[in-house]
C-alpha cells in the first residue's frame, strides 16, 4: 500500500513543500471567485497521506494514511480558528536481530491541534497559510516473535507538537475543498518498554516530525 | 584460592561475646542487644561514632564497635526495633502491619528517634545512644537490636568463552540499557573511571547513609569495584549505576533507587542470611518487587557447597541437640583455627517474617564439651529466625565443634541451615550437605541465580563447576542456580584471581544486558525483552558442562550468548497458544539410545514433574505430564532437560542433542 507513494516520498520534503505551493497557488490563480464565507461553526472532515521526512521516524516507519476530523469558527472573511484531531497510522517490519524470527510494528499518530487559519484572498479559490499547536500523543504497539515465541508491548505518550501548513481552498456552495501541505514537528524522548508496561525515558531525543498531504472538506 | 567470604569490615568483633562481660543482669533481660546495651556507656558511644567517621580506622578502644560504623548516622546509630505485639507465634502480615504502625508511631513521640523506614515487620530507626533506654521503656518495644550486613561472594578474559566480542560485532554493546551493581563497597572506582570503568557512572551510597550520600568504599571494600569492572568487560556501552548497602534497610532503598533510576538489570554479589531459604524473607521481598518492575535481578548463588549443613530437625535423644544425621551426631567438627582467627557461623530456619515460638541458638564448644561461645548472648531475645555467631581463638585451637540446641518449641517440622562463613579456617570437615545450600536471596524463584565455574579457555572441554559453588534445591523444592558463571578471572581492583560466584554473577548480569540491548527497536521506543525472554535467550545459548557435576547443581550450564536462531525446535518450550492442560511430547532418539526421563521446569525455575516415557518407538519417545499437575497452568514458558534413564552424577543436560528434538505435540 504505501509502495504507491513512493515517488511523492523521494521528492523529499523540500520538494513536497514546493510541489503543495504550487498546485495550491495555480489552483487559486485558475479558481472562480465564490462567495464571501459567512461567520459561523462549522465541521471539518478530510483524509491524508504522511511522509516521514528526514526523521527517526524515517528509518524505522514508510508512508502511511490517515484521517482528521473537528471544528472550526469562521472569525471573518480572512480567519478561522480550528481545532483538529488526526488519526495517522503507519505499519513496518521492524528490524530484528539474527536471533529472533520477526517483529512488526504499528504507530498510531494522534495530534490535537488548535490552529490559526489566514485566507489569502477573500473570494473564489484561494491560498491560505495557517501555523497551530498542541498535543501528539503516540502508540506504538511491537508484536515479535522470539524463540518460536511470540509476545508484543504497548507504548503510550504525548509530547509537544506545531504545525505549519499552506495551501489552496475551494469553495463549492456551502461545501469547501481544502488541498494542503502541513509539516508537523514534534519531538520526544525516547523510551524503553518492558514487558510489564513499564516505559522509561532514555536521554536520546526521537524525531517525529512528517508532512502530510491532506484533501479536507467543510460544510456551512 | 582466595577465600569464598570476606568480612566487610570488623564485624567479628561486633558479635563477639567479650563485649557481653560487662553487660547488667538488666540488661541481659532487657529488650537491648547486648551490643547496644554497652553504648549506653557515652564514652564507649562517642569511641564508635568516631570509628566510623570516613578514614577512621576504628581508633584505640574502638575495636569491636568500629563494625557500626556503617550504621552511624552522625551522632545516632541505626537499629531495628520489632513491635511487641501482636503475640508470638501470630504471622499474619496484617496484625504484624498493625502493630507496626503502633510502633512507628510511639517511637516519633521519643526524643532523640528518627524513624527511617519500615521493612515487613520491623521499623527502622537512628537513635542517639542516650535515647536506647527510653526506647527500651515503651511498651510497644519487643526487642531493639543491630541490624546485620550482607556477606561478600569473593572467590575477570572469560567473556572470550562466553561470545562477547562475537555478540558485540552483530552491533550491540549495551548502549541505552542501565545495568545496576549492588555491593558493600566500591573503593577506587573514581580512578578506574575512563579505563576499567564506564568515563561516567552514577554512584549512590545507602551504606552508613540514609539518602544516598554515605561512604561509597564501604570502609575500602572492593568486591563491588571488581565486580562493576567484569559489567563494563562484559557491557560496555550499558550506563553503570553503583550503590552499597550495609543492612536490608539499604538494600531496599538501593533497589528502589535503581527502580526509579530505569535500571533494568541488577547484578547482586552477595549472600544475606535473612530468611528461610525458601524464598521469604524480607530480602526477597525487595527482591520481588524489582521483579514486578521488569527488573532482572541477577544473585550470586553462594559459595557455601562445602560449608554447609540443612536438614530438618530432629533430636530423638530429646536432649535439645540437633542431630545432624540419622546416627544422632550432634556435632560437626570445626576445622582448626589459628590463634586470633575468628570461626563465623549462621544458622536460619524457614519460619518468616518471624520466628514464632520456635528458638535455636549456635554453640560452638572445645574438646570436653564445654560452651565457648552461643549465639544466645546475643540473640536472647531476638524474634527473627537467624542467628549469627562468631569465635575468635585466643590461641590455636582444634577439636572445636559447633552444635545447634533448641531452647524453646518442639522444633518439629521445621528446617535448618547451618553455614561456615569464612576466617580462613575452611570448610566442614563432616556434616556436609551441599544440597540446599543456596544462599539469599538466590533461593528467590524470581531472582536469575548464578553458580560459578572456573573458566579454561584453551580447553572448555574442562572446564569445572566449583566445588563450593551452592546450588539447590530450596526448601522451597526450586532448581538453583540456573546458569553457571565464569570465576578466577582477574581484575583491576582484585589483583589475581577474583574467584566465587560474586564473579560469576556479574558475568551474566552483563550478558543479559547485552541481550536487552539486542531488542527490537521501534519509531519511539525500544520494546526490551521481557524476563522469561531473557532466561529462554540465555538458556538456549547456555553451554552444558562436560565434566561431573553432582545432579542439579549446573542449572542450564555455563553463560553463552546467543549469536543465530536454533534452526530446530529448542528447549526451552512453550505450550502451543491455548493449550489448556498437560503437555503431550515426543523425543527424538539416536539409534540404539534408550528413553531418558524428562525434567520440567517452569520459567522461575521451579521443577514441576519428572516423567519417564510412556510409550516408545523405534527413533522416539512419547511422554504424558499428568493432568493433576498442569490443570491450572496454562500460559507461560516451561523448560524440559532430559536425564538419564538411570540417573548418575552429571547426566543431566549433558545430552543436549536430545533435548532440542523434543516437540510439543499438543495437552490433555
Amino acid at each position: 500500500m504505501t509502495d504507491a507513494f513512493g515517488p511523492l516520498a523521494r521528492l523529499g520534503s523540500r520538494g513536497l513543500i514546493a510541489l503543495a505551493l504550487a498546485a495550491g497557488l495555480a489552483a487559486g490563480v485558475r479558481a472562480e471567485e465564490g462567495e464571501e464565507r459567512r461567520g459561523g461553526w462549522y465541521p471539518v472532515l478530510g483524509g491524508q497521506l504522511a511522509v516521514p521526512l528526514d526523521s527517526d521516524l524515517k528509518d524505522v516507519y514508510s508512508t502511511g494514511l490517515g484521517l482528521s476530523a473537528g471544528m472550526g469558527y469562521a472569525l471573518s472573511s480572512r480567519w478561522r480558528a480550528e481545532f483538529r484531531l488526526d488519526w495517522l497510522r503507519r505499519e513496518s517490519k521492524l528490524d530484528v536481530p539474527v536471533f529472533a524470527e520477526s517483529a512488526e510494528g504499528t504507530l498510531t499518530l494522534i495530534p490535537a491541534l488548535v490552529t490559526a487559519r489566514y485566507a489569502l484572498a477573500r473570494r473564489g479559490a484561494r491560498p491560505y497559510a495557517a501555523a497551530g499547536a498542541g498535543l501528539l500523543f503516540v502508540e506504538e504497539q511491537i508484536e515479535y516473535s522470539l524463540l518460536g515465541h511470540k509476545d508484543d508491548v504497548d507504548g503510550r505518550d504525548r509530547s509537544f507538537a506545531a504545525q505549519g501548513e499552506l495551501g489552496v481552498e475551494i469553495p463549492r456552495g456551502r461545501f469547501e475543498l481544502r488541498l494542503g501541505a502541513r509539516y508537523l514537528y514534534a519531538r520526544d524522548e525516547r523510551h524503553v518498554l518492558r514487558a510489564t508496561g513499564r516505559a522509561d525515558d532514555r536521554d536520546t531525543d526521537t524525531d517525529l516530525s512528517h508532512l502530510t498531504f491532506g484533501l479536507t472538506g467543510t460544510y456551512r | 584460592m582466595k577465600q569464598s567470604l570476606r568480612l566487610p569490615f570488623g564485624l567479628a568483633a561486633l558479635w563477639s561475646t567479650t563485649l557481653l562481660l560487662g553487660a547488667s543482669t538488666a540488661i541481659a533481660a532487657g529488650k537491648l542487644q547486648p551490643e547496644l546495651a554497652a553504648l549506653r556507656d557515652p564514652a564507649v558511644a562517642a569511641r564508635s561514632a568516631l570509628a566510623s567517621r570516613p578514614g577512621a580506622n576504628g581508633g584505640a578502644g574502638a575495636a569491636g564497635l568500629s563494625a557500626l560504623s556503617p550504621l552511624w548516622r552522625g551522632d545516632r546509630l541505626l537499629v531495628q526495633i520489632a513491635p511487641t505485639e501482636p503475640a508470638r507465634g501470630v504471622t499474619t502480615s496484617d496484625s504484624w502491619s498493625a502493630a507496626v504502625g503502633r510502633l512507628e508511631a510511639a517511637l516519633r513521640g521519643v526524643d532523640g528517634v528518627a524513624v527511617e523506614g519500615t521493612l515487613e515487620s520491623t521499623v527502622y530507626a537512628a537513635v542517639s545512644p542516650d535515647a536506647l533506654d527510653r526506647i527500651a521503656a515503651l511498651e510497644a518495644v519487643r526487642y531493639v537490636s543491630i541490624p546485620i550486613p550482607p556477606r561478600t561472594l569473593v572467590r575477570s578474559d572469560a567473556i572470550y568463552g562466553m561470545r562477547v566480542p562475537e555478540f558485540q560485532s552483530l552491533g550491540y554493546n549495551g548502549r541505552g540499557v542501565r545495568i545496576g551493581v549492588i555491593d558493600v563497597g566500591f573503593d577506587a572506582y573514581g580512578s578506574l573511571l575512563g579505563a576499567e570503568l564506564p568515563a561516567k557512572v552514577t554512584a549512590r551510597s545507602f551504606f552508613a547513609g540514609e539518602n544516598g550520600n554515605g561512604d561509597i568504599t564501604g570502609r575500602g571494600e572492593r568486591h563491588g569495584t571488581a565486580c562493576a569492572e567484569i559489567v563494563y568487560d562484559v557491557v560496555p556501552g550499558a550506563e553503570l549505576y553503583l550503590a552499597n548497602v550495609a543492612t536490608d534497610l539499604d538494600l531496599a532503598r538501593a533497589v528502589s533507587w535503581m527502580i526509579d533510576s530505569g535500571v533494568e538489570v541488577i547484578s547482586h554479589s552477595l549472600a544475606w542470611f535473612i530468611g528461610g531459604g525458601d524464598g521469604t524473607g524480607p530480602i526477597n521481598s525487595i527482591v520481588r518487587r524489582a521483579t514486578e518492575e521488569g527488573v532482572l535481578f541477577v544473585s550470586a548463588g553462594g559459595n557455601f557447597a562445602r560449608s554447609h549443613w540443612g536438614g530438618t530437625f530432629r533430636d530423638e535423644d530429646q536432649d535439645g541437640d540437633v542431630e545432624f544425621d540419622l546416627a544422632g551426631d550432634e556435632t560437626i567438627t570445626l576445622p582448626s583455627i589459628a590463634g586470633g582467627n575468628t570461626v563465623s557461623l549462621a544458622l536460619t530456619w524457614d519460619r518468616w517474617p518471624f520466628a514464632g515460638d520456635e528458638r535455636f541458638e549456635i554453640e560452638i564448644r572445645n574438646a570436653s564439651g564445654t560452651v565457648l561461645a552461643t549465639s544466645y548472648s546475643s540473640f536472647a531475645n531476638s524474634i527473627y529466625a537467624y542467628r549469627l555467631l562468631d569465635y575468635t581463638a585466643p590461641s590455636g585451637a582444634t577439636g572445636l565443634t559447633a552444635s545447634v540446641v533448641v531452647r524453646e518449641g518442639d522444633g518439629a517440622g521445621i528446617h535448618l541451615r547451618l553455614f561456615l562463613l569464612e576466617g580462613g579456617v575452611g570448610d566442614f570437615p563432616e556434616h556436609r550437605v551441599a544440597a540446599g545450600s543456596v544462599a539469599i536471596p538466590a533461593d528467590s524463584p524470581e531472582v536469575l541465580s548464578v553458580g560459578a565455574f572456573r573458566y579454561n579457555l584453551p580447553d572448555p572441554t574442562q572446564e569445572e563447576l566449583e566445588d563450593f559453588s551452592s546450588f539447590g534445591p530450596t526448601v522451597a523444592g526450586v532448581s538453583k542456580p540456573e546458569i553457571l558463571g565464569p570465576d578466577g578471572v582477574a581484575t583491576e581492583s582484585w589483583p589475581g584471581s577474583f574467584t566465587g560466584t560474586s564473579a560469576a554473577c556479574p558475568h551474566v548480569a552483563g550478558a543479559a544486558a547485552l541481550l536487552l540491548s539486542a531488542s527490537v527497536q521501534g519509531g519511539l521506543f525500544d520494546a526490551r525483552w521481557s524476563l522469561d525472554d531473557l532466561r529462554r535467550l540465555l538458556a538456549s545459548a547456555a553451554l552444558p558442562l562436560t565434566t561431573e557435576y553432582p545432579d542439579g547443581s549446573a542449572g542450564w550450564g555455563r553463560v553463552r550468548l546467543i549469536l543465530d536462531r536454533p534452526s530446530r525446535n529448542p528447549s526451552p518450550l512453550r505450550p502451543l497458544p491455548g493449550l489448556h492442560g498437560a503437555p503431550h511430547l515426543r523425543l527424538a532418539l539416536a539409534p540404539g539410545e534408550r528413553a531418558p526421563v524428562l525434567r520440567l521446569y517452569d520459567a522461575a525455575g521451579r521443577q514441576l514433574e519428572t516423567v519417564e516415557a510412556s510409550s516408545t518407538a523405534p527413533g522416539s519417545a512419547e511422554y504424558l505430564a499428568d493432568p493433576a499437575l498442569w490443570s491450572a497452568r496454562a500460559r507461560g514458558v516451561y523448560f524440559a532437560r532430559t536425564m538419564a534413564a538411570t540417573p548418575a552424577a552429571g547426566s543431566e543436560g549433558a545430552a543436549p542433542s536430545a533435548s532440542t528434538s523434543l516437540v510439543w505435540l499438543g495437552a490433555r
